[in-house]
């Protein structure tokens, strides 16, 4: 059995249920559209492609567990994930964002009634959390200034903030 | 450009020039007025255009996706950086200096400062290094009451110890420092290596202390301190504890062993006031921890009610 998706550019994907539903939005959206196509107005087709190409390969995984945030979590990526978020930085950002809109964590939060932050844990466990871990790689180690370089973020502090902060975090330098 | 004079035109007119004539002479400076009203309008546009070419130029250096992760949800972004930061935690101080939004994030979300690393690592001199003490204090008041997990690995602590050709090589750098003539001193150095087999045997090694190994061990006693600070208050958050120490050098040989063992215990004594809220506990190597005393009575109801336990005592 399979169902029909609409993506914000309008292109129509055909996809096998089993695979669909890795996708939380959309396994709760498919009980309420019955034959109708779903519409995912906030993801483009060529995002939509990546995380359908994820779910594809992982469709028979078992789902993971519910993290309370206590868990001890690595950066490691496995090889076949690793080849699959080599991809540049626009697309890294576009499928960490489509994931988070696809695994519906605000409802989460509310359902599950547990911290935020602690939850999203649990619900990025897919590609979105993969793209998080690349992200973080990315960021490992890198001073400040070849982390704004490296994302191209305008350093927005005032030369007196700056030196203020650098004096207050002096505190983290080892010695 | 249309004329090089911004001055209002200001003609004088005959008196026995017809009116027509005079009408025409009239509107044909009125035309001037206007065309110099335009002209210092279009000195101005262009002398905005140089800056927003400028500005233009200085954007243009930059990939399409200008700071892409700026628009990442907050929640996510502190996802990153609680990933980012593990196994170098420290580091969150380099993170609060890359962009305003990512200072008040990290400032405002007490759950990033709730685990401090006090690892001992390499600099790029080949000195081994801790974090200060300051660094403790931050995340004691930054991480607010959220629970803490506590992680110390100690495993590049260098050997207390200077082998005898560590404690020559010392000597002849302060000799020539001095300009001293160091040929007697090598002299008997190479004879006394080439006929004692048992020189620079380990057992040799307990003369004198490294002074790097004085250094770190202060550091790290201070740290204890630190952690045990306020009366203990902030141990009463510890959730989860991992220690892996490799203080005691792998040759045993008498009290060299025994030395090493009370110097390991005076580094961890502050840490002597309870943990009631500890539930993990990580050990790794010939590690004594006083807090850990307290579960070893013999009351049953002091017993400890740990989740998960992991110690490995392979020396």
């Amino acid at each position: 059995m399979s169902i029909t998706i609409v993506t914000s550019d309008n292109e129509q994907f055909c996809v096998e249920k089993l695979v669909a539903q890795r996708i939380a939005l959309i396994e709760d959206m498919v009980e309420n559209a019955g034959d109708r196509p779903i519409p995912l107005p906030n993801v483009t087709a060529s995002v939509l492609r990546k995380i359908l190409e994820y779910c594809e390969h992982h469709k028979n995984d078992p789902l993971p567990p519910y993290d309370d945030g206590s868990r001890s979590r690595t950066t490691h990526i496995s090889e076949w994930d690793q080849k699959f978020i080599t991809v540049d930085q626009e697309m890294l950002f576009e499928i960490i964002l489509a994931a988070n809109y696809l695994e519906m964590k605000p409802l989460l939060y509310v359902r599950l009634n547990v911290p935020r932050v602690q939850c999203l844990t649990a619900c990025n466990a897919v590609a979105g959390d993969i793209g998080c871990k690349t992200v973080a790689n990315m960021i490992k180690g890198k001073s400040p200034e070849e982390i704004r370089k490296l994302f191209n973020i305008v350093n927005n502090f005032t030369p007196e903030e700056e030196a203020q902060i650098r004096k207050e975090a002096e505190w983290a330098e080892d010695r | 450009m249309l004329a090089t004079s911004a001055n209002p035109v200001h003609r004088l007119y005959r008196t026995d020039v017809p009116r027509s004539i005079r009408s025409n002479i009239k509107e044909l400076s009125a035309h001037e007025n206007r065309i110099i009203q335009l002209q210092k309008t279009i000195i101005e546009l262009e002398a905005q255009i140089r800056v927003a070419n400028a500005d233009f130029a200085r954007n243009q250096t930059l990939p399409q996706c200008v700071a892409k992760i700026n628009r990442l949800p907050a929640e996510i972004l502190i996802f990153i950086f609680e990933l980012a930061l593990k196994g170098c935690h420290p580091d969150i101080s380099r993170l609060l200096r890359v962009s305003r939004r990512w200072y008040n994030l990290i400032l405002d979300t007490p759950f990033l400062w709730a685990r401090i690393e006090l690892i001992t690592r390499e600099g790029v001199d080949g000195e081994i290094t801790l974090p200060d003490e300051s660094y403790v204090q931050a995340c004691h008041i930054r991480s607010a009451n959220a629970p803490l997990r506590i992680f110390l690995d100690y495993r590049k602590f260098p050997n207390p110890y200077l082998s005898v050709e560590q404690q020559m090589d010392r000597l002849l750098r302060l000799l020539r420092a001095e300009d001293a003539d160091v040929s007697l001193v090598t002299e008997l150095w190479e004879k006394r290596r080439l006929h004692d087999d048992y020189f620079d045997e380990e057992e040799y090694y307990p003369t004198i202390t490294s002074l790097a190994y004085s250094k770190l061990f202060d550091r790290a006693r201070a740290l204890a301190k630190e952690l045990a600070a306020d009366r203990g208050e902030h141990m009463k958050r510890w959730v989860e504890v991992s220690c892996v120490a490799a203080l005691v050098p792998e040759y045993e040989c008498g009290y060299m062993w025994c030395e090493c063992i009370d110097s390991e215990s005076q580094l961890f004594e502050p840490l002597w006031w309870p943990t009631p809220r500890l539930v993990k506990l990580h050990l790794d190597g010939e590690v004594e921890l006083p807090f850990l005393n307290d579960y070893e009575d013999e009351d049953e109801d002091e017993e400890m009610q740990l989740e998960e336990l992991d110690i490995q005592t392979d020396y």
